[in-house]
């Protein structure tokens, strides 16, 4: 069907010559250990930018809501299935005079559930699932009061294939699939709508959230930082030669966005399977498959068209993360909460299991993975401590590295050019 | 204590207590919270019915909940790949080099 690949590795064998104005220099280490960086970051990155936040299948019903605590955001967001089934997000605040609208016991815990209508407990205040004022209590008492101007405060949100985004800028113009362009293009037509059965995790580290994502960024250190875990790989894999095994299939910069397609036999028993692999029949890279074919792909994903492929990365802009592999796919995002900490959430959408034993399989691959996000997050704090330091002001990126490279590129030209409009207005 | 597993595997049933762990989160807590050797009897005690526990589990509808003494044996299962991890791949109950770092399983 889509037998043409559609990434190619340029004729001198290096992915950087493909992207000339990417630089092959060291890179400034500024953006993940300067405060003031961060708050630039947080100003023209991160409330200028489409977020992914959810999934649509987190508000199952007319009603349903949910609410994100961000950091990163200033603010708590709720997001709500209204009875048109649009979803919208606000502010979660109560426009009357601010108590925060939606949270139980805690209010800096987030909560999932549902109502018909918005109600405020402080006084009573009642809000249509679009936001509009239902019913102020005691409205024999208000003067001067336009009801129609009293609504929770909305920020832009757009669905793209079940995946809920907000935008923070209120004059943002550009719709969610236009600002993810080409790649969101490549993978729809994918099975995002399910069913899915959601293994979720998440971890507050002491890292800037662009040191993690540079760990998912390239497998080059899989011999390494993984010897413990996928051994076999190790010995074979450190030449300095081409390495079919840890070499990425391709490389792909679209904009602020990238994406990687790596190696992987289908999920099977090797020589290395440990026991408890070959009890449940599984390993890391999902059940085994008694057939080694997946149903046809959309164009996007194994860009080489290898029938060695295992998986696919994609980046998008800023911190979204969505993997491809035999099992479905999973998202990581990565929230910052300061400088040098954040947050990740790994959820990952498996399909259905239809028996015990492959529940049993899935298992397997889901704890596994558990400790590989552990052995990957593992350099991450000592890393940013000596970061802080301040002993390096640069760091060095190789050919298979041309993702971290791009990340960290991305982000200070947009905070460059942020910061550049900003004294423009001023001037 | 009786009926807590199916009558096949009655000898695992003074595991029940412990590990029998239905929740991702508590069964990964659990773990990093023994200690190596206790991990191990609990590794050398279910690893050799692992196989036979499965197929006890299997022969059930997945979309019915499992009785209670087979829910149990599929919850010393979970709990056999979380500590097999430990005993198989890191040599020790937490990742190696990982400090006191976890991920919080929420589903």
């Amino acid at each position: 069907m889509h037998d043409e690949p559609i990434v190619q590795k340029p004729a001198s064998g290096f992915w950087t010559d493909a992207y000339p104005d990417l630089g092959r220099g060291p890179i400034s280490l500024e953006d993940s250990v300067s405060p003031e960086f961060y708050q630039k970051e947080k100003e023209h990155v991160f409330k200028k930018s489409w977020l992914y936040i959810g999934r649509v299948e987190q508000l199952p019903q007319k009603g349903s809501h949910f609410t994100r605590e961000l950091a990163i955001l200033d603010t708590s967001i709720l997001v709500v299935r209204g009875k048109d089934d649009q979803i919208r997000a606000f502010h979660n605040i109560c426009p009357h005079r601010g108590n925060k609208l939606v949270w139980r016991d805690d209010p800096f815990q987030e909560v999932e559930g549902g109502s018909s209508f918005l109600y405020c407990r402080f006084h009573g205040w009642r809000f249509d699932l679009d936001g509009s004022l239902i019913k102020p209590s005691r409205a024999d008492l208000l003067l001067d009061f336009d009801g129609s101007k009293c609504s929770v405060p909305q920020i832009q949100c757009e669905v793209w294939q079940g995946f809920i985004f907000i935008n923070m800028n209120p004059d943002n113009t550009e719709t969610v699939r236009d600002f993810l362009g080409e790649f969101a293009e490549g993978i729809e037509g994918y099975p995002f709508a399910g069913p899915h059965q959601v293994y979720k995790f998440k971890a507050e580290l002491q890292c800037n959230w662009k040191i993690f994502m540079d760990g998912f960024a390239e497998s080059y250190h899989g011999p390494y930082l993984h010897a413990g875990s996928f051994g076999a790989l190790t010995e074979v894999a450190k030449m300095d030669a081409p390495n079919p095994y840890t070499d990425a299939l391709a490389f792909d910069l679209k904009g602020p966005h990238r994406m990687f397609s790596f190696y992987g036999e289908p999920s099977q028993k090797t020589p290395f399977s440990r026991p408890i692999e070959c009890l449940t029949e599984s390993s890391p890279a999902g059940p085994w498959n008694k057939s080694a074919k997946r149903g046809p792909l959309p164009k996007g994903l194994n860009p080489t068209r290898s029938d060695k492929y295992g998986f696919d990365s994609f980046q998008f802009f800023p911190n979204f993360v969505l993997i491809f592999s035999s099992s479905g796919f999973t998202t990581h995002a990565h929230w910052p909460t300061g400088p040098h900490s954040h947050i990740v959430e790994v959820d990952m959408y498996f399909k259905p299991p239809t028996s015990h034993r492959e529940r049993i399989s899935q298992e397997l691959t889901v704890s596994f993975l558990n400790d590989i996000v552990l052995e990957d997050a593992s350099p991450l704090e000592g890393m940013q401590a000596m970061l802080n330091s301040g002993a390096i002001k640069e760091f060095y990126a190789n050919d298979e590295e041309i993702l971290v490279r791009h990340l960290h590129k991305v982000i200070q030209d947009k905070v460059t050019e942020g910061e550049k409009s900003k004294a423009e207005q001023g001037a | 204590m009786s009926g807590l597993l199916p009558e096949a595997f009655k000898e695992l049933e003074p595991l029940v207590a412990e590990w029998a762990i239905e929740d991702g989160h508590q069964r990964y807590v659990k773990r990093v919270n023994s200690s190596m050797a206790e991990l191990k009897t609990f590794y050398e005690k279910m690893f050799p019915r692992g196989e036979e526990a499965i197929n006890y589990v299997d022969q059930f509808d997945y979309q019915k909940p499992l009785p209670a003494d087979a829910a149990n044996l599929r919850n010393l299962i979970y709990s056999l790949i979380t500590v097999a991890l430990a005993i198989e791949v890191w040599k020790q109950p937490r990742v190696k080099n990982s400090a006191q770092t976890i991920l919080t399983r929420l589903a």
